[in-house]
């Protein structure tokens, strides 16, 4: 056997040891991607210690809040990395746990009923044939996003500030769907149901309404994909809808059945959870009562800071840029603006591409500090109307809609 | 006279309909643009395949830390969520902690027995619990 040969033949014997090796492999628990939930983050307040976890289906890498029924959180430097939010790295809410986990496409059927001229049953291909086919940018922000900031604290989600994403979600207008089935006079409100229901039959089915108008407003939308891919089925795989500018309490996920109802919806999950206190930034004094609850519904401004942390310490006189995300909530988003001086001067930063008015915009700035010490960096988001965000947070016993400017302490050294 | 004006006629429409029918002819057979046919293929390839899915989700933990009361907790609790949800909530009181599980069995329909309220609370803010003096509560029976 000459050199050549024998080259050739321990070659050829690698490769199948390998090919070997790969065999065994396929067989093995995935090691790397699936067994780790040994990482562990600290989120800022008392308790806030959770595993990073890759143990979900289509998700990886993310905070575990709750396995059953599923609460993930996404961290918060995903953010820095663009304006559309991964599908793997999304955030996830369940309410309750009983939520299928094979899902068949050629069996799935859309149904709408109730107060309408035909009750209509669709198949997924009939969604992608017979409708015409809209894509919009929108950030979907859990109601209690940043709950565990709330002072005193409360019960619920202990969410940091990554219960929210932005997508480019793809589907169906509801306004479509519902001339489909041809919407009766007098209807009132529109109700939708998902596949997930409670484990025992005493916890109310998760159900929410939207009164007809805003239904039929051409915006909201059933989505069959995020981000040009299918949903990952722990976001509502195979529709979820998409209600832009909206807490995301309202975008029902695994929809399967839409009622039009030609009465108010008295369930549960519309009537009496997610209230919040009637005024505009549901506020109230811990401890107080008798203010009048309504419904959860539109979302206010925020912005944030993705790629500086608190704590962090910059060199003096450097250049440093700064940058991060923003959104307008219901409204547009109008400007971004930038302390570096603790909320005493403002000035504009430069805001990124624009995908519509429901998304996310990066924001950016350039900073240069000239004294050594403590600086506190803030932002805040101004709306089309407006609107800035408030200085002194928000407080309410739900822990919804925080929305108050953001601040970092950075060291200069 | 008439005989030239034919002639201008015919020399002039020869190529205008020789022309026409190439274009014609050509609308069939030429291939058409790179744009357009992109356009033709989006319309027929859908925006998303469906796949048909299965998945397993992790049910987390079941099993409170030992204490007295915890097989109440096990008992009425872990049928519908894991341990997590009530191991990574800030400290409450006592009496916090028993709005929490009164508004699990009312709004909810948790199976917890009155008789074990008391019990299950107690546990609870020994757990994961602060003293009721420290700051003021903010805990309200509103679901969510």
């Amino acid at each position: 056997m000459n050199n050549r040969e024998r080259d050739s033949f321990t070659h050829r014997r690698r490769f199948l040891g390998n090919l070997g090796a790969l065999g065994v492999a396929a067989f093995m628990p995935p090691s790397i991607a699936r067994c780790a939930e040994n990482e562990v983050i600290e989120l800022p307040f008392d308790n806030g210690k959770r595993p990073l976890t890759s143990s979900f289906p289509q998700k990886s890498n993310v905070i575990l809040q709750r396995s059953r029924p599923p609460l993930i959180e996404t961290p918060f430097e995903v953010f820095d990395q663009g304006v559309f939010t991964p599908n793997d790295r999304f955030y996830v809410r369940w309410h309750e746990a009983s939520i299928p986990t094979s899902i068949d496409p050629a069996t799935f059927r859309l149904d709408i009923h109730g107060h309408v001229d035909r009750t209509v049953s669709l198949t997924l291909n009939d969604l992608l044939r017979k409708f015409s086919r809209f894509d919009i940018a929108a950030v979907n922000q859990c109601s209690g996003n940043s709950r565990g900031f709330f002072n005193p604290r409360v019960p619920g989600g202990q969410w940091a500030n990554g219960a929210m994403g932005n997508a480019l979600w793809t589907g169906v207008r509801l306004k479509d769907l519902l001339a489909y089935a041809g919407v009766r006079e007098k209807a009132v409100c529109v109700r939708f149901n998902g596949l997930d229901s409670g484990v025992i039959p005493q916890t109310p089915k998760f159900m929410k309404s939207l009164a007809i108008d805003h239904a039929l407003d051409g915006e909201v939308t059933l989505a069959y994909a995020m981000n040009g891919e299918a949903l990952p089925l722990l976001n509502g795989y195979p529709l979820r809808l998409v209600v832009p500018g909206w807490y995301a309490t309202y975008w029902v996920k695994m929809v399967h059945d839409i009622e039009v109802l030609d009465k108010p919806d008295d369930n549960f999950w519309t009537a009496k959870a997610y209230l919040i206190p009637d005024n505009h930034f549901a506020n109230v004094r811990p401890g107080q009562t008798g203010v009048k609850q309504v419904p959860i519904n539109m979302m206010l401004p925020r912005s944030f800071f993705t790629n500086i942390r608190a704590g962090a310490t910059v060199q003096a006189k450097a250049a440093l840029p700064v940058r991060g995300i923003a959104f307008g909530g219901i409204n547009a988003l109008q400007k971004v603006q930038f302390s570096s001086d603790g909320g005493h001067t403002w000035s504009d930063a430069k805001l990124g591409q624009d995908y519509g008015k429901y998304g996310f915009r990066q924001w950016q700035t350039m900073v240069r500090f000239a004294q050594l010490g403590k600086h506190v960096l803030m932002v805040r988001a101004v709306d089309s109307t407006g609107q800035v965000q408030p200085s002194t947070p928000n407080w309410n016993g739900g822990g919804f809609m925080r929305n108050a400017i953001e601040s970092v302490d950075i060291n200069v050294a | 006279m008439n005989q030239k004006l034919n002639r201008i006629a015919i020399v002039w429409a020869v190529p205008v309909v020789i022309g026409a029918a190439a274009a014609i002819v050509g609308s069939y057979y030429l291939p058409e643009s790179i744009a357009e046919q992109a356009r033709r293929q989006a319309e027929f390839v859908p925006p998303v395949r469906f796949t048909a899915m299965s998945v397993t989700v992790p049910s987390g933990s079941v099993t409170f830390p030992p204490g007295d009361g915890a097989e109440i907790a096990n008992a009425n609790c872990v049928m519908c969520h894991s341990t997590g949800m009530v191991l990574r909530q800030p400290p409450l009181t006592m009496e916090e902690w028993k709005t929490e599980i009164m508004k699990m069995r009312n709004a909810f329909g948790a199976p917890i027995p009155a008789d074990q309220v008391d019990a299950l609370s107690r546990y609870l803010s020994v757990i994961n619990g602060r003293k009721s003096e420290a700051a003021p509560s903010g805990i309200g029976n509103e679901a969510s």
